[in-house]
């Protein structure tokens, strides 16, 4: 609410009391009051009016004289009451005042009428362009009725040039004649680009007059030379160039098409022939599968998968061929492998990176347990006995087969650090000891008679306690009778030696020896060579120096015989 | 802008967001809007803004402002005085000064010279009987108006105009048949007031040469004895081939002679038209003194700031005056159109004003 006390204005419902509701001549011209100042009629005869510059005085002066102040504009003054009272009249100023507001209203009417004026100027300017406007308008107008008469003149003209022919906007010609209806744009309805409707059936033909689609009225036979748009063909067959035959029954059959994009449908089934995607994969009706470089990517998944003939490979690492050969190369098995019958043949099955096994069935284990033994890269350990059955055997090399401790083949007396073989048993090789008791018989084979021989060996200090020398050892016995034995006796070159290093047990005693070398009596050969036992590879080992005392006893019958010759007997 | 008066901030809209010029740049703003005199066609609003220039910011050949490409033909613009708005228009004409002291003239005018311009087409007998509000709105969509922006109310029903006119003519139509009155506010709404409205106007300023309270003094007025707006005599001009209104004021017509004016109001009810033509032929039948012009100063205007700045047109103000004889005369008078001429060291106001008349009907 404004700060201002607010005017209150009561409404006063105009009625129709002193109206006339009609029109009604004007009245007169106004009835204009103007109040004037009254006049005051100051001569009468016995007032004196003086023009003077100063307040005339003196007796004649009277009551209502007059004085105009000569020296101040005349300025009037009345006598009243002995003195000069000022008798200018106020409605020259309130006349001045209202000539100066006048003269200003007019100054602003005539501005006001002056702006009017322009305005009705400008308006009757833009009347005038309007109205000329207008004219150049309805000219303009005239112009283009005429023009659309004329257009509508050739139109008609242009739209039936010849009788029998009908042209459209895009000038195409329509020609309705013997041959039937014919919609053409060319110089003929004979020949260019036109379509053909008569009783025959719809016929289209390109430009060069080439029959570009047909439509028989008999039989409904239609050709396309172009593409057939559309999205259901209900019956009989639609044959694509002899290569794509798609019968009502739903069969396709395609030679050589090729379908691009996407084949999406939630049930195929392909009878007969042969299912071919790309160069590389291929099924047939027989529901043989072939890839050649193909890839499959995602999860193969199968409940049972037969793969037969040629190679099932998963990357460049594994591979299964028909055969059931198995390929891995840094392959990886996660997880239990469980088998009934395994064979593997060639190369090597290992088993993390301590336990292998080759195909000739070498089992080699750097570590690890078999059972309750420990196993390293040469040795097995137990705690508990190593149990060899009847039926197996222990095979080693020369210094392979030691067994530390108590090893006890056969069930024998499990007592001390030593080997108990109980019942017979037979050795191939050599049985090194170095303390030893032999209970019992020991049979050899043979003894060193050359290369091949099994034998024992008796190192330098050792003893063997027995040699068979019965008949009943032996057949084909002949005596010797020959001659020459003096001669190579005497060429045996005795010699003394210590036992070389390598042939010696630590701890014993090598003292200096006798004997012959076996390689020199085998050089004498002649017999000889018979005493020397050879090594497996034919070279001299040992020398059976018991019997040397034969070839002695042969060259000592020789020396007795010249003795006795000598002495003439 | 002077120290004591309200600040004033001018706004341009651009791309429907408004931004502050510098106030620093503002030199003068003269705002017009109404008009002189009661019974004339009211005029479109205008603005005339002066800006400092020096800068070339406003200048549209400035590639480089900030303003560049917005001072075109149709940018908005919102003056605020203390945040009130007293005037919304749009920009009509931009004028550089590349003087010695480079300025920017820059001219607008509110949506009354839209609607000026704006040829209407004829209105088909479906618009026949419509309300003047109905009518107004149907006129403002032709001016492509936002439906935003608008104020109208009238019921009187209306014929359908056969002529093409402007929209303006039209909105004054719609003004004539409802007794009242069309006008763009300082905010930029279309108003259309019914004529009971006049009963409800607030008196916003109180103006004495006496000092008193809540008063505001004025330095110059222009009185007129009122004969030269005595009507007695109307014609309701309903269209062409419908029958005319017409209504005397006897009495008036006795004293100050026969005065008639037209009435452009296409009324479609004939009882209305017959009412409208008794109220206009004896609303201005007297001639009562008037202030049609009254000058005052903004500067220090203190606590009446606020209805100074929310005045609007057809608001009240009352004069009081002591005649040259002695007497006091008061003058309530209806605020017909103003003026403002801001400088940087004043702040000039004329208020032009018209006699408030009491009468009243049914139409």
């Amino acid at each position: 609410m404004p700060l201002c006390p607010q005017i209150t204005i009561t409404p006063i419902t105009v009625t129709s009391t002193g109206m006339t509701e009609t029109s009604v001549t004007a009245a007169n011209a106004p009835a204009t009051t103007e109040q004037l100042a009254g006049v005051e009629d100051l001569v009468d005869g016995k007032a004196q009016i003086y023009y003077q510059t100063t307040a005339p005085v003196g007796a004649g002066v009277k009551e209502n004289d007059l004085w105009y102040d000569t020296d101040d504009g005349n300025k009037p003054y009345v006598f009243r009451s002995g003195v000069w009272v000022s008798a200018q009249d106020g409605s020259i100023a309130t006349a001045q005042s209202a000539a100066n507001t006048a003269l200003a209203n007019a100054a602003t009417a005539n501005a006001t009428g002056v702006a009017a004026q322009n305005t009705a100027n400008t308006a009757l300017a833009n009347a005038a362009v309007a109205d000329a406007k207008g004219v150049a308008a309805q000219a303009t107008a005239n112009t283009a009725l005429a023009n659309a008469a004329t257009a509508y003149t050739a139109a008609i003209g242009s739209l039936q040039p010849s009788a029998n022919t009908i042209v459209n906007a895009s000038n195409q010609m329509t020609a309705i004649n013997g041959t039937g209806i014919t919609v053409y744009s060319g110089a003929s309805a004979t020949t260019g680009a036109r379509v053909v409707l008569n009783s025959a059936g719809l016929a289209g033909f390109n430009s060069g007059g080439s029959a570009t689609f047909s439509i028989s009225a008999s039989t409904g036979a239609a050709v396309f030379s172009g593409s057939v748009t559309g999205s259901t063909i209900t019956g009989g067959t639609l044959n694509i160039g002899g290569n794509a035959i798609i019968d009502a029954s739903g069969y396709l059959t395609a030679t050589g098409a090729t379908i691009t994009g996407t084949i999406t449908t939630s049930n195929i089934t392909v009878t007969g022939g042969t299912l071919t995607i790309g160069s590389t994969f291929a099924v047939t009706a027989g529901g043989v599968l072939t890839a050649t470089g193909a890839t499959i990517t995602g999860t193969l998944t199968s409940n049972n998968v037969t793969i037969t003939g040629g190679t099932l490979t998963i990357g460049a690492k594994f591979s299964v061929t028909s055969l059931g050969v198995l390929t891995a190369v840094d392959g990886v098995f996660t997880g239990t492998i469980t088998s009934t019958n395994a064979t593997i043949t060639g190369g090597s099955l290992t088993v993390g990176s301590t336990f292998s096994v080759t195909s000739a069935g070498v089992l080699t284990a750097t570590s690890g347990t078999v059972g309750g033994f420990t196993l390293s890269a040469s040795s097995i350990y137990s705690s508990t006995n190593l149990v060899i059955e009847t039926s197996g055997q222990i095979s080693g090399g020369n210094s392979s087969t030691i067994f530390y401790g108590f090893a006890n083949i056969g069930g024998g007396a499990a007592t001390g650090e030593r080997l108990i073989v109980a019942g017979d048993s037979s050795f191939n090789g050599k049985i090194s000891t170095i303390t030893s008791s032999f209970v019992g018989q020991m049979n050899y084979s043979g003894i060193a008679t050359g290369s091949g021989s099994t034998m024992v060996v008796v190192t330098t200090g050792s003893r063997v306690a027995y040699t068979t020398s019965s008949e009943r050892f032996k057949e084909q016995i002949e005596y010797i009778n020959t001659t020459g034995w003096l001669d190579k006796v005497l060429q045996m070159q005795p010699i003394t030696y210590k036992t070389s290093e390598d042939f010696t047990v630590e701890g014993e005693p090598n003292e200096e020896q006798i004997g012959f070398l076996a390689e020199d009596i085998y050089d004498i050969g002649g017999g000889l060579d018979k005493a020397v036992v050879l090594d497996p590879l034919g070279d001299p080992f040992s020398l059976s120096y018991d019997r040397l005392t034969v070839f002695l006893t042969l060259a000592i019958k020789e020396l007795k015989a010249e003795i006795d010759q000598l002495k003439g007997a | 802008m002077p120290a004591n008066a309200p600040t004033v901030t001018i706004a341009f809209g651009i791309n429907g967001s408004f931004t502050n010029v510098g106030p620093d740049l503002i030199l003068q703003v003269d705002i017009r809007r109404g008009r002189m005199y009661q019974n004339v066609f009211i005029d479109a609003g205008t603005a005339m803004v002066v800006l400092n220039n020096q800068s070339g910011a406003f200048d549209p050949s400035n590639t480089s402002s900030t303003w560049y490409n917005t001072l075109i033909a149709g940018m908005q613009v919102r003056i605020t005085a203390n945040s009130t708005v007293i005037y919304a228009g749009y920009l009509e004409d931009n004028m550089v000064n590349q003087g010695i002291y480079p300025t920017v003239s820059l001219t607008f005018v509110d949506g009354l010279a839209t609607f000026g311009k704006t040829i209407a087409p004829s209105l088909s007998a479906s618009a026949n009987s419509e309300s003047a509000a109905t009518r107004a709105g149907r006129v403002l969509d032709i001016a492509q108006w936002p439906a935003g922006s608008r104020s109208l109310t009238g019921t009187t029903t209306m014929l359908a105009t056969a002529q093409g006119m402007s929209c303006l003519d039209m909105l004054e139509q719609c003004a004539n048949v409802i007794g009242g009155r069309f006008y763009v506010s300082r905010t930029g709404v279309a108003t259309l007031v019914p004529l009971a409205n006049k009963f409800s106007r607030p008196t916003q300023l109180l103006f004495s040469d006496q000092g008193d309270a809540n008063s505001v003094g004025y330095d110059g007025i222009i009185t007129n004895p009122g004969t030269d707006y005595v009507y007695n005599e109307a014609t309701v001009f309903r269209g062409p081939g419908v029958n005319q209104y017409s209504a005397t004021y006897n009495a008036s017509v006795t004293t100050y002679g026969l005065k008639s004016k037209k009435l452009d109001a296409p009324v479609s009810n004939t009882t209305s038209a017959a009412n409208l033509a008794l109220y206009a032929a004896r609303k201005d039948a007297d001639a009562v003194v008037l202030a049609e012009q009254i000058d005052f100063t903004a500067i220090g205007i203190g606590a009446l700031a606020t209805d100074f700045l929310e005045t609007e047109l057809n608001d009240l103000v009352q004069v009081k005056r002591l005649t040259y004889d002695g007497r006091n005369i008061t003058i309530n008078s209806v605020v017909e159109g103003m003026a403002h001429s801001i400088t940087t060291d004043n702040w000039r106001v004329s208020y032009f004003t018209s006699v408030v008349d009491p009468y009243t009907i049914t139409i």
